[in-house]
């Protein structure tokens, strides 16, 4: 086996060094080697978008890439998105707009969002469909989870339109 | 409390990644597991050498058949299926050896090191091959696993009273279940006992079922749900936490396995192939006298659910009308192919493509509005099915197909553009709740703590469909909390009673029946102590919001936590146990009828496709959806069952298909086995039909497999509609589409003809 190798990386808004094998890719450096498991395994292939996390502002599949190559890279998982007993607004609109069914694509669905909204915060129906195309759901027929992306792009435009950026960073860091 | 759509109770953790799902839960320690499956679709094993295997570093312990403890036939049917093959090999897939080591990668590489002998026996691939009088025989006792028949009124002669009598042949895939979630399981061996996590749609009968596999009492084995990843049907019988449990017990340690995808694709069950000889017989006015179905499906290498979904079939394959003369006769045979199993609908989706594409080719034969001629011979209150049950006052079909039509008139049909025309077709369909013609109750349990907090006890674990939020509803309905006042304990064979199976759509009928009478009793219990309490008659008090009061009196109200108490103190037990089994009478074996369910739930989905003339290329643009649910508990959680089931029937209409070669699956992965993706999903406007049904909890029915049926015939007599192509075999793909366009032009639907039988 080959030897550990060691890396930093920025998971979830704090610096963290790691030693992992060479062969591992990402989504098992972080499920396995950090313990997070909130981004899913569906395939290993970059066939059903589970994985997605957020690697240097990019919506990215974890199974694809190798663990190394998150050296130096600032990572946010689903653990990330909100403090600790809090939820991100997107969060906050997938449950109030009945957009969970077996959650089992939801943490890749939300980072997919997330990406999109960072990019593009008020986005149409046709641009949350492309942004999610990449996640596959066989609950929901994605209908609530577009309209929970669109829901939580209006109150969060609403919202950066009435109160300073900072104090929202502050409450949602990412 | 009902009627609202109260957000999921399990949510949180799902959006926070803190849900555990099988995959996701460890322990120090672990051993990793890997199966080697069979290459081969139909052969004797001869030897089995896995000393190369014991040897290579890591390994801890090999398994082959030697080494189950108990039994090594199960199936929740007929025990026909090993955990490990023994004598021969059914299908490519199935297990033979089994590796248990310190790493996934050692696992991996030592089952490539087992050596396998086999002697290839003829492989069978279609029922046809494997009905033929020389055909091998995949178990002894032959290939046919399972025959039906329903026979009502005389048949022949209804045909020879009809004036226009069709007959089609129609032909439905093979689809995989493609639960986002690949199957896992782990399981731990303490102090004598195995505790093992999995997803089941049934852990009760998992625990009986493994306990005989490992040969130890049922009460050495606990099994917990982890959060379920979608089970859509599968997700019960042999499955990883089979094989965690089996090497947990011989080693000692915590152990798990988690199917890659691929092997999901292998190993799990997939929706039964049929092949259906539809005819319908019927006057000039469209009133339909008799139809003669006959039902050949491939049941794959074993028998999994094949009986419950073919009764189901020939049950539902008169479709929701009522017609005089009917006899369906329905077989699955055994092939070497993937073992199908149960699958969202069990059966119905497939009869249904076959009776709603025959009633629209009959309207359209005989100048008939296909909404019309569904409402002329469509179930009512007090019609008689083809089994001959007569049904009660909750029956909403008329409702749903008028609901459907008044909407499509008012959307309205976009006229052909370039290459592109454009059709609306619909899918009516009944679908009785519930298992058929068997007993199947639901028992469940609620407490009361003296903290005034309830704790609700279910068998069920949620696979995604929402019966959690449900069973939560109702309890807190009949106890006057809000839903977070209801704790749920779900799926843990160690303290949740037996709830049943979550299949046929029945755990909002039947699990929430029983959840309202184990809460109604609950509640009984704590007014009565209530009343001791205020001193004053039980029925003069109300409960609302944790607290007892005199109608009269609000201000001497008593919390729920007081109640508890006195309750005790009285040596009263707060505990409310509720167990449903709606009345039903199997199906005579002589006469074929009988009331096979409690009741029914009815539907009509209209689909606006486009097709493009030119590629073959379809869009479902949209899908006008009416459901009679009996009462919508949570009206958001129908509507998200609604389009979710849309989404898989597309699939199943117009991409889905598990390709075989000689029983190799040759696309076992998303990029090759489609499922919808979001860009192709229609706008959906769906509404509901409450046509209450006395026996269910507060009027309610089901949905979650009646939300499916109709789809798939909506959108292929959208197809007709729009460009008199009629499509008799799925999926309709882009290329079989092409192919029909391409070729001579077609008669949109064939003249009259008579036939005497098929």
């Amino acid at each position: 086996m080959a030897d550990l190798k060691k890396l930093r990386l920025k998971l979830n808004g704090t610096w963290r060094e790691v030693e992992t094998r060479p062969d591992r890719i990402l989504l098992d450096l972080l499920r396995e080697d950090l313990g997070l498991t909130g981004t899913k395994k569906g395939c290993e292939r970059g066939e059903c978008g589970a994985c997605t996390v957020i690697m240097n502002g990019q919506a990215v599949l974890a199974c694809l890439i190798p663990a190394l190559k998150a050296d130096g890279a600032e990572i946010l998982t689903v653990e990330g998105m909100a403090p600790k007993d809090r939820l991100h607004p997107l969060q906050q609109a997938f449950w109030e707009e009945g957009a969970v069914q077996c959650g089992y694509c939801t943490p890749g669905m939300l980072l997919s969002a997330k990406a999109l909204l960072d990019e593009n915060p008020e986005p149409g129906v046709e641009e949350v469909k492309k942004a999610i195309s990449g996640n596959l759901c066989r609950c929901t027929g994605y209908t609530k989870i577009i309209a929970a992306i669109l829901a939580a792009s209006d109150k969060m435009h609403k919202e950066s339109r009435m109160r300073p950026v900072e104090e929202i960073e502050k409450e949602v860091p990412e | 409390m009902i009627g609202r759509s109260v957000p999921r109770v399990d949510a949180f953790g799902k959006l926070t990644g803190t849900a555990l799902y099988a995959g996701d839960v460890s322990f120090p320690g672990m051993l990793h597991l890997k199966i080697l499956r069979s290459d081969r679709p139909h052969a004797k094993i001869l030897e089995i050498r896995t000393e190369e295997a014991e040897k290579h570093p890591g390994v801890v312990a090999v398994f082959t058949s030697r080494d189950i403890p108990g039994t090594n036939r199960i199936g929740g049917e007929k025990k026909d299926q090993p955990v490990l093959c023994d004598d021969k090999v059914r299908f490519v897939g199935d297990p033979v050896a089994m590796v248990a080591a310190e790493t996934p990668e050692s696992a991996e590489r030592a089952i490539s090191l087992i050596r396998v002998d086999y002697e290839d026996l003829p492989g069978i691939f279609s029922p046809e091959d494997a009905l033929l009088p020389e055909a091998v025989r995949i178990h002894e006792t032959g290939n046919v696993l399972v025959e039906r028949t329903v026979l009502k009124g005389d048949p022949d002669q209804g045909l020879k009273d009809s004036e226009v009598v069709i007959t089609n042949t129609y032909r439905t895939q093979m689809v995989e279940h493609a639960y986002l979630e690949p199957e896992a399981g782990v399981a731990n061996y303490e102090e004598g006992r195995l505790t093992v996590w999995m997803p089941s749609k049934y852990s009760h009968a998992d625990r009986a079922e493994l306990a005989g596999v490992l040969g130890v009492p049922r009460d050495k084995v606990r099994i917990i749900n982890a959060t379920i990843g979608g089970y859509f049907g599968d997700k019960t019988s042999l499955s990883p936490g089979y094989y965690a449990a089996l090497a947990s017990q011989k080693t000692k340690r915590p152990s798990k396995m988690v199917y890659t995808r691929e092997e999901s694709f292998f190993a799990s069950r997939k929706r039964h192939p049929f092949v259906i000889h539809y005819t319908t017989g019927a006057t000039r006015e469209g009133r339909i006298l008799a139809v003669k179905v006959e039902i050949t499906a491939d049941t794959g290498a074993y028998a999994h659910s094949g009986s419950t979904v073919l009764l189901k079939s020939v049950i539902h394959a008169a479709g929701p009308y009522e017609i005089p003369h009917v006899l369906v006769r329905g077989r699955f045979v055994y092939t070497n192919n993937p073992v199908s199993g149960s699958m969202r609908g069990l059966g119905v989706p497939q009869v249904a493509v076959a009776h709603e594409s025959q009633m629209d080719i009959l309207a359209e034969l005989l100048h008939l509005d296909p909404f019309e001629i569904r409402l002329k011979n469509g179930l009512k209150p007090g019609s008689l099915t083809a089994t001959g049950q007569r049904l009660g006052e909750s029956v909403g079909l008329a409702e749903t197909i008028q609901k459907v039509r008044d909407e499509i008139s008012r959307i309205g049909t976009p006229g052909s553009s370039g290459s592109k025309r454009y059709g609306w077709g619909i899918g009516a369909m009944f679908y009785g709740i519930g298992l058929v013609g068997r007993s199947n109750p639901g028992i469940t349990r609620i407490e009361a703590d003296d903290t005034g907090e309830f704790t609700l006890y279910t068998g069920i674990g949620d696979g995604g469909q929402g019966s959690s939020t449900i069973l939560n509803q109702i309890a807190a309905e009949v106890l006057g909390c809000p839903t977070e006042e209801v704790r749920l304990v779900a799926g843990d064979t160690d303290c949740c009673p037996d709830s049943g199976v979550a299949a046929g759509s029945r755990v909002t009928y039947i699990v929430g029946r029983s959840v309202q009478i184990a809460a109604q009793k609950l509640k009984g219990l704590l007014q009565e102590a209530a009343a001791s309490l205020i001193e004053i008659a039980p029925e003069d008090l109300r409960l609302e919001e944790g607290f007892f009061f005199p109608a009269e009196a609000p201000h001497r109200r008593v919390s729920i936590a007081q109640v508890v108490r006195r309750l005790k103190e009285e040596g009263g037990a707060p505990i409310g146990e509720g167990v449903f089994d709606p009345e039903m009478k199997a199906l005579d074996p002589r006469t074929t009828q009988g009331h096979p369910v409690g009741t029914y739930a009815f539907a009509t989905q209209g689909a606006l496709i486009s097709l493009d003339m030119d590629s073959g290329e379809v869009q479902v643009l949209c899908v006008v959806a009416c459901h009679d649910v009996g009462k919508a508990i949570n009206p958001a959680n129908v509507t998200g069952q609604i389009e979710g089931a849309v989404s898989m029937g597309l699939g199943y209409s117009l991409m889905e298909e598990v390709l075989l070669q000689d029983g190799v699956i040759r696309n076992p992965c998303f990029s090759e086995y489609f499922i919808p993706t979001s860009l192709d999903m229609p706008v959906i406007y769906s509404h509901l039909v409450e046509a209450a049904e006395a026996s269910g909890p507060f009027g309610a029915k089901g949905v979650g497999e009646p939300a499916l049926i109709p789809t798939s015939p909506a959108i292929l007599n959208a197809i007709g509609a729009a460009a008199g192509i009629r499509v008799k075999e799925l999926p309709a793909t882009p290329e079989a589409l092409w192919r029909r366009l391409i070729s001579a032009p077609e008669r949109p639907i064939e003249e009259p003809s008579r036939e005497e039988s098929i």
